[in-house]
């Protein structure tokens, strides 16, 4: 029996949360074209110091990363959500950082299907020093037509210029002037009761154009009234979530 | 509404909005949830969001094209839910003189999803434009889960 690529690809579809199997499967020369696929759909690069488990075919250190694309540049293409973490050190130095990112902005350049993009760190601080290699190479992939998601797992501290329709979620912090184009949704992750309105009044207004979504969360204290006013002409969808308080 | 104690915030929810709003589908969460102090009182006390949501879609009620409400509710036995003040879920009935359609789930955990929606509807059959409302189409109460991203 001969079992057709569209359907070996729905059923390691269904495999991806059992990444064992699928590298097992990926040692195999006829399956692992179509395993490849979903092994390498989402990717995540260690920043930092050294991650204990990294190059477990989906977590990797930078350098490591960009050997195995060299070996198989068709890798590349079945990369869809990238998410570049750092780890927690407190002996990390800025120049380290910098250095890091400005050596994985060579490799992040290279995505060409990328769908969206993660950016975790333990400190909100490490991405007020991004490099400006790092910086142009992130915001060239946010451009890609397949980009979709950008989420900051910590303040979204970039000054990023994007003019794709991307759904964007973060903390607001003291980010610097940049602009998020015709976002298709807006997720702010910090409740709302411990933001001041002014603050969140003053970032939609120097970072948000043409916010067509809008999910938030207990708009108890205030503050969403003035993210409202900012995007009133183009909002369509509005998910507003209440929290129980005991 | 038995020997129960509704918890809620104790103060109301500020104006959501100033500028004029055309939205297209507003999407509420809401939830009622027990306050683990059965150790202390011999009842169930509830925290609930409930009245907030309801201020919040009265708000939104001449502004809006679509309602879906979304009620996730904590039952720990079968009874709590006799328990529960849902009477705030009365606004749906004078929205659904100005919103064109309205979806309303509830889950309970615990429930099967026909037996919440029946339960549901005999608590607000007392509310005479949540009966109408349903009765033309506008409320649809669902018997299944809602999975929003």
């Amino acid at each position: 029996m001969r079992v057709s690529v569209e359907i070996l690809d729905l059923i390691f579809g269904f495999l991806i949360p059992h990444r064992e199997a699928l590298i097992a499967c990926s040692k195999d020369q006829v399956l692992s074209p179509i395993v490849k696929r979903h092994l390498f759909y989402h990717v995540i690069v260690h920043l930092g110091s050294r991650y204990e488990k990294a190059d477990s075919m989906y977590a990797f250190e930078p350098d490591c990363l960009s050997n195995l694309l060299s070996e198989d540049p068709r890798i590349l293409n079945h990369i869809r959500i990238l998410q570049i973490r750092f780890q927690d050190d407190p002996l990390l130095c800025i120049r380290t950082i910098k250095l890091e990112l400005d050596t994985f902005a060579e490799t992040l350049i290279k995505f060409p299907v990328l769908e969206c993009m993660i950016l975790t760190s333990p400190r909100d601080s490490d991405w007020c020093f991004l490099s400006e290699a790092f910086r142009d190479a992130l915001e060239n992939r946010l451009s890609l037509p397949t980009a979709m998601e950008v989420h900051f797992a910590s303040e979204i501290v970039l000054d990023l210029n994007c003019k794709n329709n991307l759904v964007l979620s973060g903390y607001l912090g003291a980010s610097a002037p940049g602009q998020f184009q015709s976002l298709q949704q807006f997720i702010p992750l910090d409740p709302i009761t411990t933001l001041k309105p002014y603050l969140l009044h003053y970032w939609a207004k120097s970072h948000i154009k043409e916010l067509r979504s809008l999910r938030c969360v207990a708009p108890l204290a205030g503050g969403l009234s003035e993210l409202l006013e900012v995007c009133s002409g183009t909002l369509n969808i509005l998910d507003i979530g209440f929290e129980c308080k005991v | 509404m038995g020997e129960s104690v509704l918890l809620s915030h104790p103060h109301h929810l500020p104006k959501l909005f100033s500028a004029p709003l055309n939205i297209q589908h507003l999407i509420i969460r809401t939830a009622v949830l027990p306050v683990d102090n059965k150790e202390i009182l011999p009842w169930t006390d509830w925290t609930t969001s409930l009245p907030f949501a309801a201020e919040a879609i009265s708000q939104f009620i001449s502004s809006t094209q679509y309602l879906t409400i979304i009620v996730n509710i904590g039952l720990r036995t079968y009874s709590d839910l006799d328990e529960i003040d849902l009477s705030p879920l009365a606004i749906l009935g004078s929205a659904s003189l100005s919103i064109p359609h309205i979806d309303l789930y509830v889950d309970t955990g615990i429930l099967p999803s026909a037996l919440t929606r029946a339960e549901l509807i005999c608590s607000l059959e007392e509310y005479e434009d949540i009966i109408r409302s349903i009765n033309e189409g506008v409320l649809v109460i669902h018997s299944e889960k809602r999975i929003l991203e």
